[in-house]
């Protein structure tokens, strides 16, 4: 959903719909899984899910609570996309600063239903954390904080 | 979670641990609390030369506490805290709260909050480790109560506001209350509120559900730990306080400020073994919520 697309490009694309709806139920339960929805991380997921043809928007937040989100996403079988989503839960949950308990205890149980290994999250995780430090350390290197 | 879920005095617990094992540094003496409450049953931790098992160390921890607390010199220790509320009492309702006066209250309130924590994880720590001394757990309940009672009083009969004349109406109302705790002070250790003063008062605690048997102690502890981290994701752990980890930016070179970006941002990773642990943690809370 970004820079990244250019080297790696995104397996959403061609994901099919039960597969999307999936990736974006999972990411919509991770912005409401502390307890209160965070408007941020809900408009960011619900706008990415329109730019990937989803018109129905009440199929992503009809479901009951998170284990029938760990349930459904096991419709992801591809490995590269399972990726994605954990790479974009990386992210996602780190847009209001703070990876709290709960958040982690989702990324890893998402990871485990998709059966990624725990050095893998940890992996994207520190890419993303990287990749956000490297773009803060702009604003003090270039003198624009 | 409702009581002490602010978990305002936790440090308490911390401080309970280094008690226990001088040798061991501040960072360690979390790490073992933190096993001791959340890891598997039959885990046991090893550090100075030494293996304990969960319960063990819980019931360390749990006599320490109460021992700190009040059970060292139970009859100094209850001659004092009348004392101070006797004087809250006067002080508050006699024509004027100064800042003296407010001060005195909210010092009341805090230690007697602080004490009633302790000897609540006090009783918590033994009971979860299994023991099985009556005894010893009516004591901590019966003083749990008192303490209970007695922050009541005070937060009945005592307004919460400073630099504000007080009326004649005040003075008669806290009257009464202040005769009544000197003459508790003259009963020494075994003093007790009867059942009339409890209910006219309006401070009864006998029957609180978390004094009861039914209460799960355990699911408590590692609520309260859970909880615990969470504050301390974004607070590091100091003794008996907690401050904000970001230095003052102005005085900080470029080089600093990088390095101090990569520390803030760096406890935003995702951790395996954060994540095994707070699995472990809830598996085990919905465990006993099932049992319950």
């Amino acid at each position: 959903m970004s820079d990244i697309e250019n080297i790696i490009p995104s397996s959403l694309n061609n994901a099919s719909t039960k597969e999307k709806k999936a990736f974006f139920q999972v990411l919509l339960c991770l912005a409401n899984v502390d307890g209160h929805t965070d408007e941020d991380e809900f408009n960011y997921v619900i706008q990415a899910a329109q730019r990937h043809g989803i018109k129905n928007l009440d199929d992503l937040t009809s479901f009951a609570d998170e284990k029938e989100v760990l349930k459904n996403v096991k419709v992801i079988k591809n490995r590269a996309l399972a990726l994605e989503l954990i790479k974009e839960m990386c992210t996602l949950s780190h847009l209001d600063n703070i990876l709290s308990d709960e958040e982690t205890l989702f990324i890893g149980q998402v990871g485990l239903a998709l059966g990624i290994e725990m050095d893998k999250i940890e992996q994207i995780s520190n890419w993303v954390i990287d990749r956000i430090i490297w773009l803060e350390q702009a604003k003090i290197i270039f003198e624009r904080d | 979670m409702g009581r002490y879920s602010e978990c305002t005095y936790f440090y308490t617990l911390y401080d309970a641990v280094e008690q226990c094992f001088p040798a061991v540094s501040r960072n360690d003496a979390c790490t073992i609390l933190r096993e001791t409450i959340l890891a598997p049953d039959d885990y046991e931790l090893d550090f100075n030369d030494s293996t304990y098992t969960k319960y063990q160390l819980l019931s360390l921890i749990g006599h320490t506490l109460s021992k700190n607390c009040i059970l060292n010199n139970k009859e100094e220790t209850h001659y004092n805290i009348l004392e101070t509320a006797a004087n809250v009492i006067k002080h508050m309702n006699d024509g004027y709260i100064s800042q003296d006066n407010y001060a005195e209250r909210k010092n009341f309130i805090e230690d007697i909050s602080r004490k009633e924590f302790m000897l609540f994880a006090a009783l918590a720590c033994t009971k979860t480790a299994e023991e099985d001394d009556t005894m010893f757990f009516g004591e901590l309940i019966l003083n749990i109560v008192r303490f209970r009672e007695l922050k009541d009083l005070i937060e009945n009969y005592t307004p919460d506001i400073v630099d504000e004349e007080t009326t004649v109406q005040d003075f008669e109302r806290a009257k009464p209350i202040y005769k009544m705790l000197k003459s508790l002070q003259s009963l020494g250790y075994n003093y007790n509120f009867s059942a009339k003063e409890r209910t006219s008062l309006d401070i009864d605690h006998e029957q609180d559900e978390d004094l009861t048997g039914r209460f799960n102690f355990y699911n408590w502890l590692k609520r309260l730990m859970l909880l615990q981290l969470r504050k301390e994701i974004s607070l590091p752990i100091t003794k008996g306080s907690y401050v904000n980890i970001t230095p003052q930016v102005e005085n900080l070179s470029q080089l600093d400020r990088i390095a101090q970006l990569r520390g803030t941002y760096n406890k935003r990773r995702f951790d395996r073994n954060r994540f095994n642990m707070l699995e472990q943690a809830k598996g085990s809370s919905d465990n006993n919520d099932e049992e319950e």
